[in-house]
């Protein structure tokens, strides 16, 4: 160990401290240069940044009085002051995005085995106090945008009222050049951070909403016990109670695939003798009608050759010579006609001929 | 005309969806048959008074009315428990749910006192959790001592998500997209 610091000491890192005897530190170059190393693993908060605009502003507003009055000294001191702080802001916002870098790898590795919680804060952070801000900053439709394009007019008017002054015009011409410069590569550095953060912060807001969800969950069953528990999680489950069992309906079907049906019973024709048919076949009354033409009278003729029909029967086949195309006419005189109980009266029918 | 009742694998299809069956892609043939005739499927089971769920993320089952059943109760704590417990452990849970074997003796359900009072209380053991989860199509063995969920899993990550909704509606994810308009902007610039 002390041979280390002897060696650190002889190649000029370390130097002995002033307030102990056997105590050393960091030369400043050394102490300044880690600094600057650690300065670039670190954010700069959004709020330095802003405070960075507000000073261009402020400067902004001197520089316009400085090229109004053509004072060239005032002018070249604000030049390099608004150069300062734009090249702080590059150099810032550039140190952002390798940090941001580095923090979202490390959550993604998660050597140290943070929790869900923990990352999903740890991105969440990182998104709300860098990149949402810093958005602001670099949106076109913001009001800060006005500053900055301010700034722009002021170097390009300092270029045109210096021109005389040679090296106070190049002078301008640069800054206007540096500030194009930081507008581009702060906008980059925000896409390039925006694409590491925000597919990270999808990722864990979703893991830790699953999180919360399943710890709510298990909150209510502490409160309110599991059978209060009643979420929106609908399953099916439709038993087959009160029905045959797969094996006895496949038993009951091998049943039924052997079963022969018994023959069916022989109709008896005979039947058919005794049963009264109380119907004239108009087929057979056309025939018996042509072989009788002419008829005097046709209902006469009807009870003759079908008295033991109903009446019914009777005047249905009575309109049949009405119908089918017969030269018929009515004698003037009505005759009466008995069948069975009934009496009936009517001008007697004549039947000349089918047309 | 070809008939209605006509769906390749109609009858296992059916008599696995009844049983509160999820079926997935692991599932063969019967998940190409729900694939291939969703729509003629889905008809015809609703006329039988049932209803095809498709899930996005591709698998099939039978929704119902029937409220939180004990059944799904039971499930949903065993769930809950490993949910918690994962998250607690730094892994990504839908990883952890979706990819890989589980061996059963580091399930955290009966280390805990607080875990085992709410599996005592839910009247469920570790063994009988994960075989219904199995016999649901949640969940596969492998062996006696390992397990792994299958995609219908995501139905659990779901509900993580409704308990959310419901009981915090304020605490949903933040949509808003931190580089669209800027990406825009950029193009335009270009």
């Amino acid at each position: 160990m002390e041979y280390a610091a002897g060696q650190l000491v002889s190649l000029g890192f370390l130097e002995e401290a002033p307030y102990a005897t056997a105590s050393k530190e960091l030369v400043p170059a050394v102490r300044k240069f880690l600094d600057f190393l650690l300065r670039k693993q670190q954010l700069t908060p959004v709020a330095v940044i802003r405070s960075y605009l507000e000073s261009l502003e402020q400067m902004s507003q001197d520089l316009d009085g400085a090229i109004e009055r053509k004072e060239t000294g005032n002018a070249l001191r604000i030049l390099d002051e608004c150069n300062d702080i734009i090249e702080r802001m590059r150099s810032d916002s550039a140190d952002n995005l390798e940090a941001i870098t580095i923090q979202t790898l490390a959550i993604k590795s998660n050597l140290e085995k943070k929790s869900v919680r923990e990352r999903y804060m740890i991105i969440n952070r990182i998104r709300e106090r860098y990149l949402v801000p810093l958005r602001e900053i670099i949106d076109i439709k913001m009001p800060i945008q006005n500053s900055i394009d301010q700034l722009h007019r002021l170097f390009k008017e300092g270029q045109r009222t210096f021109l005389a002054h040679g090296l106070l015009a190049e002078e301008f011409s640069r800054s206007s050049v540096r500030l194009l410069r930081l507008r581009k590569s702060v906008r980059f550095d925000f896409i390039e951070s925006g694409r590491e953060v925000e597919p990270l912060y999808r990722t864990l807001k979703r893991e830790s909403q699953i999180l919360k969800g399943a710890s709510r969950a298990l909150e209510i069953i502490d409160h309110k016990g599991v059978k209060n528990l009643d979420l929106d999680f609908p399953i099916t489950f439709m038993r087959m109670e009160g029905m045959l069992s797969d094996d006895l309906l496949e038993g009951y079907f091998h049943k039924l695939a052997g079963y022969t049906p018994a023959p069916p019973g022989v109709i008896q024709d005979s039947i058919s003798d005794d049963i009264p048919v109380d119907f004239i076949d108009p087929d057979q009354l056309r025939q018996k009608i042509m072989d009788a033409l002419p008829l005097e009278d046709w209902f006469a003729w009807l009870l003759k050759n079908y008295g033991d029909a109903s009446l019914e029967v009777l005047l249905h086949a009575y309109v049949h010579v009405l119908d089918n195309g017969y030269e018929v006419s009515f004698k003037d005189e009505p005759k009466k006609y008995s069948h069975l109980n009934y009496t009936i009266k009517s001008c007697p029918l004549t039947v000349e001929r089918q047309t | 005309m070809k008939s209605p009742f006509d769906l390749p694998n109609l009858a296992v299809v059916f008599d696995e969806l009844r049983k509160g069956r999820h079926i997935c892609v692991e599932d063969g043939d019967l998940y190409r048959s729900l694939l291939l005739e969703y729509e003629s499927f889905r008809e015809l089971f609703h006329y039988l008074g049932f209803a095809l769920e498709r899930h996005p993320r591709d698998f099939f089952y039978f929704s119902s009315d029937l409220g939180f059943t004990p059944v799904a109760r039971r499930m949903a704590v065993f769930m809950f428990i490993l949910i918690e417990h994962l998250a607690n452990e730094g892994r990504s849970v839908e990883e952890a749910l979706t990819s890989g074997y589980i061996a059963i003796d580091t399930l955290p359900h009966e280390t805990s006192k607080r875990f085992r009072r709410y599996m005592d209380e839910a009247g469920i053991t570790v063994e009988k959790s994960i075989n219904t989860l199995t016999r649901h199509g949640f969940a596969e063995y492998s062996g006696g001592s390992k397990f792994r969920f299958r995609s219908p899993v995501y139905r659990f990550i779901d509900l993580c998500l409704t308990v959310i909704r419901e009981n915090d509606p304020g605490d949903e994810v933040d949509d808003t997209e931190l580089l669209s308009a800027l990406g825009q902007e950029e193009s335009m610039d270009d």
